[in-house]
């Protein structure tokens, strides 16, 4: 509320008096910002392009002819699902180290969004596969070792839904985020380590097995999956921020009720013949 | 223009891919309204 804002009634009367001292900022209710409706505004812009470059003006693979616009979604949901791993790792290692709530919200928010991506890439891959291979799944090192990271993140964020002490429960998450990025690693290093029906990296190699207009829609596909994947970030970090504040304030309205009870007179019990609910404090 | 092969493989990959991730953003922003109207105002700090 301003200085200025609504007048304030107290008895029936209207109170019209300028406020005087700084005015306070009320927070918006919502978890949106101007820089995350611009950042959304590019994310919509990156996936029209990709949707154009992707499906219209990048040419079919000479093998895989059209099932190759899968990868424009498939690849980049994968290295964002590495990502989202990556962030959880990193900030769970800091929340052990640092104990600041922040860290831990962003442990969760990582492991949350990366599961969404992991959902993305195993969906995609198995239609892709599908037409590829001739088969929607197969127990290959690489599927199966992202079918396990994907159990790891839901095992992660069941353990953050548990009943337990906050502090337990999130130390717990940590031990158990430490381990997303070595498993990041034995998925993405498992088509080198093991024979595997998956085709090893595509760009990260010295002479690239892409080119022209289907690099650009896989690099297009990486700028629309990174934008979606910030905006999902900072929301999804802002969630987290409020229900840490929400549990505090219930946590510090149960502890002063509690306070209250403790400090009032103790109760004794009516006497025979009194009405029920007489000398009854309320609840 | 020759039609697309894998129509419908590549259709669900896609249109399956903008509903998820489409549904888990407005998951995300319901979730950031319902929360911050239990929190005061100067916990919300991104206005």
């Amino acid at each position: 509320m301003t200085a200025t804002s609504p007048a304030r009634t107290h008895g029936g009367t209207t109170d019209t008096t300028p406020h005087t001292g700084p005015p306070a900022a009320p927070g918006p209710e919502h978890t949106g910002s101007p820089a995350t409706r611009v950042l959304g505004l590019a994310a919509l812009a990156a996936v029209a392009l990709l949707v154009l470059y992707g499906l219209v003006v990048s040419p079919p693979d000479r093998e895989m002819a059209d099932a190759v616009r899968l990868m424009y979604v498939h690849v980049p949901a994968a290295t964002l699902l590495y990502t989202g791993c990556f962030f959880t790792t990193l900030a769970s290692a800091m929340w052990l180290w640092k104990r600041t709530p922040g860290w831990d919200a962003l442990a969760e928010t990582g492991a949350e969004v990366a599961l969404v991506f992991a959902v993305v890439t195993l969906v995609t891959g198995s239609l892709w596969g599908r037409p590829t291979w001739g088969t929607y799944w197969t127990w290959d090192a690489r599927l199966t070792s992202t079918a396990v990271l994907t159990a790891l993140l839901v095992g992660y964020l069941a353990l953050r839904r548990l009943d337990l002490d906050p502090d337990a429960r999130s130390v717990r998450a940590a031990v158990l985020g430490l381990l997303l990025v070595p498993n990041v690693v034995v998925v993405n290093r498992s088509v080198e380590w093991w024979r595997s029906l998956h085709q090893g990296s595509t760009l990260v190699r010295l002479d690239p097995q892409i080119e022209g207009d289907m690099l650009v829609a896989l690099m297009i596909g990486f700028l629309a999956g990174g934008l979606v994947f910030a905006w999902l970030m900072v929301h999804r970090f802002r969630v987290a921020w409020l229900a840490q504040q929400a549990d505090r304030i219930d946590l510090d309205a149960a502890l002063a009720a509690r306070r209250a009870e403790a400090a009032a007179p103790a109760e004794r019990p009516a006497p025979a013949g009194r009405p029920a609910g007489e000398g009854v404090s309320p609840a | 223009m020759t039609a697309m092969t894998h129509a419908g493989y590549i259709a669900a990959g896609w249109l399956g891919t903008a509903a998820l991730i489409g549904g888990y953003a407005l998951h995300v922003l319901r979730r950031g309204r319902r929360l911050s109207r239990q929190v005061p105002a100067e916990e919300r700090r991104w206005s």
